[in-house]
């Protein structure tokens, strides 16, 4: 990454290069990005920009996973639908021991905390996991049940 | 704010065969459709954008409302990411409703 600047809270530009991690807080709008040496800056990103997009990404070449959301309509609790829908995964960022997908298809204002909180379908042993690592599924069928009682429990 | 440089990635799919870029054409008053073969992807902005083979060159501009077929899945989206369909019928189905739509409501 080379010349990357950021305006931080100090009210400086500051040259990203040589980040180490760094850490969203949504509802402050703002990054923390730490260095090497320890030094922790704070940037403002009021639009939600993807600070993200400077990390390399790693092609994937396995063709083995998809990113799987949920999509889903409630309008009573007799009649709620839940649905998937599949992103093929071309490729892979890896931040903060995560690796976030790549996939076809997502809006490009989709942001890190929300890919977090999708899963990742494992097509040859038909298992998912969220990215964050916090769930994991056995199948889709569990997948499904896990996200339909959470729907069912909202609308009670 | 963060300084909105994006790192452009040439992205070549593990199968080189399963995506292929649909364009929609009028001909003689009728929505026509053909699908190019898509060889590699671009990531800029944090969207997909395909590298394809056939003719017409269009911008980033160009491609965004235009569909990335999955021909393994028969899935489609759209490069900017607002609309998937779970097959390339509907895809082709819709659009042509919505171009005879317009198209009456300008006569």
């Amino acid at each position: 990454m080379n010349n990357i600047y950021a305006y931080t809270d100090k009210k400086q530009y500051v040259n990203l290069e040589g980040w180490l991690s760094f850490t969203e807080n949504a509802s402050d709008q703002t990054v923390q990005f730490r260095f090497k040496g320890g030094k922790v800056i704070n940037v403002y990103t009021p639009n939600g920009v993807q600070y993200d997009c400077f990390t390399e990404v790693t092609p994937d070449s396995t063709n083995n996973f998809s990113l799987v959301t949920e999509a889903y309509n409630v309008g009573t609790s007799d009649d709620i639908d839940l649905k998937t829908i599949n992103y093929p995964i071309l490729g892979w960022r890896h931040i903060d021991g995560i690796a976030y997908p790549v996939a076809l298809g997502l809006p490009c204002n989709t942001k890190t905390n929300e890919i977090a909180r999708m899963s990742v379908l494992d097509k040859s042993t038909k298992k998912l996991w969220r990215v964050d690592n916090s769930k994991r599924f056995e199948s889709m069928s569990h997948y499904i049940d896990h996200y339909y009682s959470q729907l069912e429990r909202k609308a009670a | 704010m963060l300084n909105q440089e994006t790192k452009t990635k040439i992205i070549i799919p593990a199968e080189p065969d399963r995506y292929e870029l649909i364009n929609d054409i009028e001909v003689n008053g009728e929505l026509q459709f053909s699908a190019h073969p898509i060889i590699a992807f671009e990531l800029s902005d944090q969207l997909l954008y395909p590298i394809y083979v056939g003719q017409g060159a269009f911008s980033h501009e160009d491609l965004l409302l235009k569909a990335i077929h999955d021909t393994k899945t028969d899935s489609c989206y759209t490069v900017d990411g607002l609309n998937s369909v779970t097959n390339l019928a509907t895809f082709k189905a819709d659009l042509t409703e919505s171009y005879e739509l317009d198209k009456n409501w300008s006569k």
